[in-house]
């Protein structure tokens, strides 16, 4: 015969073990960044890859994302087998792509990959200042919102549509290219002609039109 | 009976076509082109397909031609005699639109894309393109093609839906009011349609440079 009490005590026992492994398996993005960090320390490069790379698998968070990309750009920057250079270089360039506005802390990174960035920024990263006529218009970029005018921003040095909306008047939709290390300043003028002012004197002339039409 | 116009109504008919010819040229260096292909129903129960050209004139408003043709013949008109038929009807007109902005109004600008219109037009229409109804002569004994030609006014309403940045759906309903033809003794008339149709716009490139330096 079965005793129940067995049968409850074996259940609390695999639920404790599932928990327990299960617990053990999730570790929180953060957690996995300071595991992969004291992996590099110690010159452990692919337990280092290992945490950074479980970051990029199941985070969501973009800004976790880059700092995946940083940190595995670090490791293989500071492992340099062969191909490592190349991974660098591509984990590098899409964590700017992610956050263009993104600097290594200088405490926690070497002096030649903190100059190895800041070279490959240059090439990769423009400043954009987006100014409107009138001011205080929202600007969105590639469907994100970018804020209120005067704007200036570090961008990805790529092809972004633009679109500033201001009450009133049309907005703007156009297709704008970031230099990359150069000052890209637009300005971006609400054409006067589309506003509430001209849609009457329209209202008016098609009015005018329609009695000229009448009487032909 | 010949199927011809007279040389008189030849040489109108050349200077018509040449000054439609000159209104599109104007056109297309207008702010944008729009071409519609539209087809429809009226309240005559026919059908009718029809094309209009045309651009911008003034922010919001639109000049365009229009031309329009029926594709099955008015039961109330038809007749099987040629020279009686008035069952079809064909129209050139020109129309004015005026759009209704509702991306200027407090957040919908993201609503751009729909565009509710309004719109007046006047042109002429005739009942039967055949050279034998041409030839039947109006009170003052004369014939011809321009002895047929009935004047119109129309004034409508419509939607047209973008797509994308190029092409839209437009949606219309218009009244034509068709005058007397009183050398023919043809009485007043209206006609309503319904139209659905497929409108392409050709865009101005927008790209921005930037203004600023190294």
């Amino acid at each position: 015969m079965i005793n129940k009490n067995n049968v409850y005590f074996i259940f609390i026992l695999f639920f404790c073990a599932f928990t327990h492994v299960f617990s053990q398996a999730i570790l929180s993005e953060d957690e996995l960044i300071e595991r992969g960090k004291n992996f590099l320390k110690s010159a452990n490069f692919e337990e280092a890859i290992e945490s950074f790379s479980q970051v990029l698998k199941y985070s969501l968070n973009q800004s976790y994302v880059a700092l995946a990309h940083l940190y595995l750009a670090y490791t293989y920057f500071s492992r340099m087998n062969q191909g490592d250079e190349i991974r660098a270089r591509d984990h590098l360039i899409k964590c700017i792509d992610i956050n263009p506005e993104i600097y290594p802390d200088e405490k926690e990174f070497g002096t030649l990959f903190l100059k190895y960035f800041k070279e490959l920024k240059m090439q990769t990263v423009g400043i954009a200042y987006f100014r409107s006529v009138p001011d205080k218009s929202k600007i969105f970029l590639d469907g994100n919102s970018l804020g209120i005018t005067p704007i200036k921003k570090e961008l990805a040095a790529k092809k972004y549509k633009l679109r500033a909306v201001k009450w009133g008047y049309t907005p703007i939709e156009i297709d704008i290219q970031i230099q990359s290390n150069e000052i890209n300043d637009f300005v971006l003028n609400f054409q006067k002609e589309r506003n509430w002012m001209t849609f009457v004197k329209s209202t008016l002339l098609m009015i005018v039109f329609k009695i000229a039409l009448d009487r032909l | 009976m010949k199927d011809y116009l007279s040389s008189k109504e030849s040489r109108v008919c050349y200077f018509l076509f040449f000054f439609v010819f000159l209104l599109l040229q104007t056109i297309t260096y207008l702010n944008s082109e729009t071409l519609t292909i539209y087809t429809g129903v009226t309240s005559k129960k026919t059908t009718f397909l029809g094309a209009s050209l045309g651009g911008e004139i003034f922010p919001y408003l639109n000049l365009y031609i229009d031309g329009f043709k029926y594709l099955k013949n008015d039961e109330e008109l038809y007749s099987p005699e040629p020279e009686k038929n008035r069952g079809d009807f064909g129209a050139l007109s020109i129309n004015i639109k005026l759009r209704f902005p509702i991306d200027l109004l407090p957040y919908l600008d993201k609503f751009d894309y729909i565009q509710p219109y309004i719109v007046a037009g006047y042109g002429y229409g005739i009942e039967n393109f055949s050279g034998a109804y041409h030839q039947i002569p109006d009170k003052n004994n004369k014939t011809g093609f321009f002895t047929k030609v009935i004047k119109f006014h129309s004034f409508g309403y419509g939607i047209i839906f973008m797509l994308s940045q190029t092409t839209g759906i437009k949606i219309e309903n218009m009244k034509l009011n068709l005058n007397e033809l009183e050398r023919m003794g043809y009485p007043a008339r209206q006609i309503s349609r319904f139209s659905l149709g497929i409108c392409f716009e050709s865009k101005k490139q927008k790209t921005l440079s930037p203004s600023g330096g190294k």
